[in-house]
């Protein structure tokens, strides 16, 4: 029997299969290129290749659109991004105590003491330490973002630039570019940069103690490991699966429900992946809230309903861990 | 005559059933929408707090549905809130939304008959005595204190409730009823019963539930489209809170009280011995008791702008090293997006679990 965990996130959707004993046997990572329903859809496309419905035990949402792949899927929990990294790490290693995390539109610190999230932090306002700096920055030196790590590295002497505000470090970047600073040295700068806004905006008052992960997307690069290592003064190890901790996470708290309270999956099937789902938005003008409904739909059949702070768009609640979520 | 007040939480239920009472005539703008605060936005200062760019917002839909006579509460005071009675004055007068202002402050800055004037002009048309509308007063008080204690008994109760959502069920049904009650002596009645409804629902004495603190600028905590309807969400979770500021806390320390104020001054505590303005203070020393007071954890509510609650965060901070308790701080700003507020309420919420069951993976979900 296998428990699937699925993260839908801003810029990546992440899909993993585990097996009964909490190994990852197959993963998926899919952009979500501003379309999370195609991306659910398609990640449910190709797991159908590979598994049937009754080899499903439990299934797990997380992420910014997890309310959404819950009611596409059929999911039996439904978690935050920040408990699902927390006990991804702590499976996988019960030593860790320092989680970073680093996404597309938001960063997250994680500290964890015997195993259990002690205490937590996000980014606040800006986004100039996320995943879409990077990506937007690559762009505009005409790389791709997996090639930013390689440059860096080979940065011998990193310019200084300011990471506190994206704005501000792009024209910093075009600044030391226009004075023939080498690329190398830029990227590394920047990667400085980046990690150094990290660590005293969202890390700031935490005792980061060893053993540190670094999961999210960001954690492929190189550059920024380094960077991060140099700073802390410590090793920072990057699990094998940093990529789709999330979606880990959500599998593992999936099938700790299903086993702990007997129930049967809520799992739709994979056949999902076909479905013809649309949504339907509109400004509800029956009461003064004035919310702004979003339906979910297959077909003429209504799979879910969102934003509705009255409740009268919910079909029957589908099981009490996800009635919280919509409200 | 037609008068209007920016809406705080209950405020316009309670202040329409006082102003009719006495024989006047209430216009209540509708409730907070995100158009609306958009609406107030175009013509707010840039840079101030969340609260002033709703209350604008309501002044100008009140005003254009006919409103004339604008009333609003203040405290003078080093905060900006204490001020934004003048502030709305001068910017919508400029914009041509032209009302008659009816500022009301306490007694100990303007004065006891300064106070009773301007109390005078808010009946001059009208032929009822000063008595009548001190009755009213009394009475409207009476209901804002006994509908407070139903909230609270619903805050607290709805971590025990068998279940889920019964207790919340309950105060939705009660503020709506009230809504619509002919007068305040209706309004008593109706309470009473709703007191009493809640005092039948089943209750789980053996449950465990995560015991959280409100606390924060006191707009934004009565409010709940300021905070997102936080308190919703934490009854949703099966969360008990407690919230103690409130309307009814603000009329007796500001109003009916007059030792408080003096008394509050006074007290001294080792982390802010003097008063900064705004409701820090007072932040802090429920921060400071929350761990003798058995809560699990402290949310603080702050809306992007809130000078005096920037403050009591970095205060918070300390307290939370020195006190072991956990703080999470949640801003408020214009972002109509949840699910960042979700997830990390969420999160504080599994976190004050996996603490409190010393359980490995939170095997009590909430979610």
């Amino acid at each position: 029997m296998y428990c699937i965990g699925i993260d839908v996130g801003s810029v990546s959707t992440d899909f993993v299969v585990m097996d009964e004993d909490y190994k990852i046997v197959h993963q998926i990572y899919l952009k979500t290129k501003g379309n999370p329903i195609e991306a659910i859809k398609e990640g449910m496309t190709q797991l159908r290749r590979r598994f049937y419905k009754e080899q499903i035990k439990a299934v797990g949402t997380t992420g910014s659109g997890r309310s959404l792949a819950a009611a596409i899927v059929g999911a039996d929990i439904v978690k935050n991004e920040i408990t699902t990294h927390g006990v991804a790490a702590s499976t996988l290693n019960p030593k860790v105590r320092t989680i970073l995390e680093i996404g597309g539109q938001d960063s997250k610190i994680i500290l964890l003491r015997d195993g259990v999230i002690s205490d937590f932090a996000m980014n606040t306002v800006c986004a100039a330490g996320t995943g879409s700096f990077l990506d937007r920055q690559a762009e505009r030196l005409g790389l791709k973002v997996d090639e930013l790590g390689q440059y860096a590295l080979k940065g011998k002497n990193p310019v200084r630039i300011a990471g506190r505000c994206a704005v501000f470090a792009e024209s910093d970047i075009i600044h030391k570019q226009q004075l023939g600073c080498k690329i190398e040295d830029i990227i590394a700068g920047m990667s400085e940069a980046l990690v150094r806004n990290y660590l005293s905006n969202v890390a700031k008052g935490k005792e980061l103690e060893e053993t540190v992960f670094f999961q999210g997307g960001v954690a492929s690069n190189e550059g920024i490991v380094s960077a991060f290592e140099k700073e802390l003064g410590c090793k920072v190890i990057v699990p094998e699966y940093h990529k789709v901790m999330g979606a880990f996470g959500a599998a593992i708290l999936a099938k700790d429900l299903i086993e702990r309270e007997n129930k049967k999956t809520s799992f739709v099937g994979f056949e999902a992946g076909n479905y013809n789902v649309i949504t339907e938005s509109f400004e509800c003008s029956d009461c003064s809230n004035h919310c702004e409904v979003v339906l979910l739909k297959s077909g003429s059949r209504q799979i879910g309903a969102f934003s509705d702070r009255c409740g009268k768009y919910q079909i029957e609640k589908i099981n009490d861990s996800n009635d919280s979520l919509e409200s | 005559m037609k008068i209007t007040f920016p809406h705080i939480g209950d405020a316009h239920i309670v202040g329409s059933l006082f102003f009719n009472e006495i024989g006047i005539q209430v216009v209540s703008p509708p409730l907070n929408t995100v158009s609306g605060l958009e609406k107030g936005s175009s013509i707010a200062p840039d840079e101030i707090c969340l609260p002033f760019k709703l209350m604008i917002s309501n002044f100008i839909s009140a005003y254009e549905m006919g409103a004339d006579t604008a009333v609003m509460p203040a405290t003078i005071g080093p905060c900006r809130l204490g001020e934004y009675g003048e502030l709305f004055k001068s910017i919508l007068d400029k914009h041509g939304y032209n009302f008659n202002w009816i500022i009301i402050d306490t007694p100990t800055a303007i004065g006891k008959k300064e106070l009773l004037k301007r109390l005078n002009l808010l009946i001059s048309e009208r032929n009822c005595k000063m008595a009548d509308v001190f009755i009213a007063l009394n009475k409207t008080y009476k209901v804002i204190k006994r509908f407070e204690s139903l909230e609270k008994r619903v805050r607290i109760l709805s971590g025990y409730e068998r279940s889920r959502g019964e207790c919340k069920k309950i105060l939705k049904e009660c503020r709506s009823r009230l809504r619509n009650s002919k007068d305040l002596n209706d309004a008593l009645i109706l309470i009473k019963e709703y007191h009493h409804k809640l005092s039948k629902v089943i209750i789980d004495k053996n449950k465990k539930p995560i015991r959280i603190l409100l606390v924060g600028e006191i707009y934004s905590m009565i409010e709940p489209f300021a905070n997102h309807r936080i308190e919703e969400m934490l009854m949703d979770r099966g969360v008990s809170f407690e919230k103690p500021v409130t309307l009814g806390w603000w009329i007796n320390n500001n109003i009916t009280n007059p030792f408080y104020l003096f008394l509050f001054a006074r007290k001294k505590n080792k982390y802010m011995p003097y008063s900064i303005g705004g409701y820090a203070k007072e932040t802090i020393e429920e921060g400071m008791n929350s761990k003798k007071n058995k809560f699990d954890g402290v949310i603080q509510i702050l809306p992007v702008g809130c000078m005096p609650e920037i403050v009591s965060k970095s205060v918070l901070n300390q307290i939370s090293r020195e006190e072991q308790i956990k703080v999470m701080t949640v801003i408020f700003d214009e972002m109509g997006g949840e699910a960042g507020y979700i997830t990390r309420i969420e999160a504080f919420i599994d976190m004050l679990g996996f603490a409190k069951r010393g359980e490995k993976r939170g095997n009590e979900c909430i979610a």
